[in-house]
């Protein structure tokens, strides 16, 4: 795919399960310095609980989903997105793309946790297992191209 | 006017439910009485019979039958998991609907004259 | 003396995803429980088919159908009626046989199926496998013997759902001799 080498397109999608932090679902573009990123995610999980529970006392169970940009890094965006039942959707981007605004990572992350939420219907998938869903990868990497 | 008794009777011709009303004075049915009764009858598709008499007074009672089917056999039989199909009926949800709704029915009473 | 056509029309209305989770919940214990798809498949048209010689009863209170004259006829009232009562969907009835026995329910949307992807090591199994059962078994009550399978499956990539209907042969009622 020649749209994953455009450098502009280094996007991440990572979503992490409830109380453990463990990854359900990593995917990146293009795949080379993937591991670098697996490290971002995981880092940034951290800003995303510090964000929770600062949020949660503060206004009740009245929470936005979206956490808006977690941190900024030299070379990244890093989004966050917590459900109620606290699954976490970690976006990152290179700091050098401005396609992408606030409302359209706030739209990629609803539709994220929609085919999420379409995922866990699935009566095969067990819930904490890694996600291996055809029809949710390819809606990931439909968003990832738009997004490159 | 009243009615007598009614039958259920499934697919193979075995009786699921009997029961009777208005025949207190059973030993003393002559014959010359119990032939003058009208029998009303009813088949669902499923081989389910209804099978109900009544004295002669009473008028047709197809959909009568087709009420008790639809609104007392199939919601508390058929929809009752727990009532095996095709053996005696032991419900007394339906037996205690059954009679109410036979009771109410406009042509139910006790013959006063 | 009051008529029931008011009670035709009451369609209990149930929440679609509860009723497609519920029928998952079935089908994954199934095979937790049953270490073969055939296996599975086998339980769940032996379900369908307690399901179905109920269900029969409650269709013929709920629509005023009576006995069909043909197989045709009950193909549409299928298709039509009990498909549409049941299930919210209208599957169309196509290939006939030329000898009119057999035909194909294509289902354009499956609402058993929503959210399902079939893992690779289920190749044998055929989800919707109830349908079938619940199609013979309500048949039979009404002095049928139908064959019923599934031709085409979305879940296994084919681009439709089709059920495959053989008529087997009718039923004779059978009174025990000697009843008056």
């Amino acid at each position: 795919m020649t749209t994953r080498d455009v450098p502009l397109g280094t996007v991440q999608i990572g979503i992490c399960s409830g109380h453990v932090n463990y990854p359900l679902y990593i995917r990146s573009v293009p795949t080379q310095g993937e591991l670098k990123f697996h490290y971002t995610v995981h880092t940034s999980l951290d800003v995303v609980e510090e964000k929770i529970s600062g949020v949660g006392k503060a206004l009740g169970d009245q929470r936005e989903l979206y956490l808006g940009l977690l941190y900024p890094t030299e070379d990244y965006k890093v989004y966050g997105y917590v459900t109620n039942s606290k699954v976490k959707f970690v976006i990152v981007v290179d700091s050098s793309n401005t396609s992408l605004r606030d409302n359209e990572i706030r739209s990629m992350f609803r539709k994220l946790h929609n085919s999420f939420t379409d995922v866990m219907c699935n009566p095969f998938y067990n819930p904490g297992d890694p996600i291996q869903s055809k029809a949710f990868d390819s809606i990931v990497s439909a968003m990832m191209v738009q997004a490159c | 006017m009243t009615v007598h008794n009614l039958y259920i009777f499934d697919r193979n011709g075995s009786c699921l439910h009997y029961s009777e009303w208005n025949r207190k004075k059973q030993a003393g049915i002559s014959k010359d009485e119990t032939s003058r009764y009208k029998l009303h009858y009813y088949e669902t598709p499923t081989g389910i019979k209804l099978v109900m008499n009544t004295d002669l007074g009473v008028p047709n009672c197809r959909d009568t039958l087709q009420q008790i089917y639809s609104t007392l056999y199939v919601e508390y039989i058929v929809k009752n998991p727990l009532c095996v199909l095709g053996e005696t009926l032991q419900s007394d949800l339906f037996n205690s609907k059954l009679d109410s709704f036979i009771r109410a029915l406009p042509f139910f009473s006790v013959r006063a004259a | 003396m009051s008529r029931q056509s008011n009670r035709a029309t009451d369609s209990k209305k149930m929440n679609s995803e509860l009723f497609t989770l519920t029928y998952g919940a079935l089908v994954t214990q199934l095979c937790k429980d049953y270490e073969n798809d055939e296996e599975v498949n086998k339980q769940l048209d032996k379900m369908g088919y307690n399901i179905g010689v109920r269900l029969i009863e409650d269709f013929l209170a709920r629509s005023s159908v009576g006995r069909c004259h043909d197989f045709r006829e009950t193909a549409d009232v299928i298709a039509k009626v009990a498909f549409k009562m049941y299930l919210g969907i209208t599957p169309s009835v196509t290939n006939w046989s030329p000898a009119g026995d057999e035909f194909s329910l294509i289902l354009e949307s499956n609402p058993l199926v929503d959210f399902v992807e079939l893992p690779d090591n289920h190749s044998n199994l055929v989800y919707s496998n109830l349908l079938c059962g619940v199609l013979r078994g309500a048949l039979e009550m009404v002095q049928m013997a139908v064959d019923v399978r599934f031709a085409q499956d979305t879940l296994r990539g084919d681009n439709v759902t089709e059920i495959r209907m053989k008529f087997i042969k009718r039923i004779e009622e059978n009174m025990p001799a000697g009843d008056e």
